[in-house]
């Protein structure tokens, strides 16, 4: 049985990483040879992509550390506070979380004109500044923490913010940890948001470039899609060992 | 070995990329042949006429003019053109029909505009179309 299943898992894992091995072995061929005159276009002779480069990194890490600080308090005040209505106010989260983008992203759009923030920065950050899954995942995990160090926290300080810094983050430091990488990859590849909220190229992200690579001359999209790949994997490969343990604990309670 | 690699990794693809933000067109620019460029010139040439009194008068006229030398070469006109999101310029060879000679100079009769700007020098072959970078006189 155990064979088996690592028969088929192999196989899947195969299907998974097969195109992103093309990938790679494609960004190394030109005219069906083995050149790197794909990366030569890419970078020196396709200068738009460096500015799209830094705009995902700006974008992708902005919106990472302001969700920190905004769902790890929001966590917080979900497993600690007792009030009127969590419940439901978590259930509306949940249903938040399973809602796909297209449908909230035309409010997102209207909002963010009426705000005369379409064509800036603050129109890719301001809408993802909130994450209710890294709010569920978090509020999971911090049941399993140690109420006592909280408590004993508390008896030297009044605020919130020390308590939260001094003994809730310490303990939650794994699953911070896989939120980041959730967060973070879940930024970098967003490619709706920039297509639509932006106007101006030099403001675009290089999922756009990826997007639109035909109308680049010379062999450019394998090149920018491995480019592409590099940070996140970079970032999965810092916290992998943390990832399993931050997004099961939560679920031993 | 992961944890050590990893870092310095991390360190040089970013320190790599902003290296290239900064340098890469200018890498880009060297590798390219260097042309200078300028309005055509403009020649005199002999014409002749005849006068209200019936005899014939040899006068000049202004034309557009190209040295025989460059003739030879190939005159290439500069134009700007948009690349890859930035505007680039590149070269292209004139077709010109060419008409009277003159002191070395050669009469363009078509093919070529006062307003064109042509490459008066280059420091590498050129081509139709290839992408060049024009430097100052």
């Amino acid at each position: 049985m155990r064979k088996i299943n690592a028969l088929i898992f192999t196989v899947l894992a195969l299907i998974f990483v097969l195109p992103v091995a093309a990938t790679v072995v494609f960004s190394f061929r030109a005219g069906g040879e083995f050149s790197l005159q794909g990366y030569a276009d890419l970078l020196f002779d396709c200068f738009v992509f460096y500015p799209m480069f830094w705009n995902s990194v700006l974008y992708a890490a902005a919106i990472t550390i302001v969700q920190l600080l905004v769902i790890i308090p929001c966590a917080f005040g979900f497993s600690q506070a007792r009030f009127k209505g969590k419940g439901a106010l978590f259930v509306f989260y949940i249903i938040l979380m399973m809602m796909p983008l297209q449908v909230t992203i035309l409010p997102n759009y209207i909002g963010l004109r009426d705000m005369g923030l379409i064509d800036t920065p603050w129109g890719i950050i301001l809408p993802m500044i909130f994450s209710p899954f890294g709010v569920v995942v978090m509020h999971q995990y911090m049941k399993n923490i140690d109420n006592s160090v909280i408590e004993a926290t508390r008896l030297e300080t009044n605020s919130i913010f020390r308590v939260i810094f001094t003994s809730v983050i310490p303990q939650i430091r794994v699953c911070i940890f896989a939120v980041v990488l959730f967060v973070f990859a879940d930024c970098w590849n967003m490619v709706e948001q920039p297509m639509l909220f932006l106007k101006d190229d030099v403001l675009k992200t290089l999922s756009v470039f990826i997007t639109n690579a035909q109308e680049y001359t010379g062999e450019v999209l394998f090149p920018a899609a491995v480019i592409f790949l590099v940070p996140v994997l970079i970032l999965y490969l810092f916290f992998n060992e943390n990832l399993e343990k931050g997004l099961t604990l939560g679920e031993l309670s | 070995m992961m944890k050590k690699i990893l870092p310095i990794f991390t360190v040089l693809l970013f320190t790599g990329m902003l290296f290239l933000t900064f340098f890469a067109e200018k890498i880009h620019e060297n590798l390219l042949p260097k042309v200078t460029s300028s309005r055509p010139e403009q020649r005199s040439f002999p014409y002749e006429y005849t006068d209200e009194n019936g005899e014939s008068q040899t006068g000049s006229i202004q034309k557009i003019a190209v040295s025989k030398s460059a003739l030879e070469d190939g005159v290439f006109i500069v134009y700007s053109a948009e690349k890859n999101g930035t505007k680039r310029s590149f070269v292209r060879l004139a077709d010109i029909q060419t008409g009277e000679e003159h002191d070395g100079y050669v009469e363009v009769v078509s093919g070529l505009m006062f307003s064109d700007r042509i490459v008066t020098g280059s420091s590498g072959e050129l081509y139709d179309g290839c992408e060049v970078c024009v430097v100052k006189n």
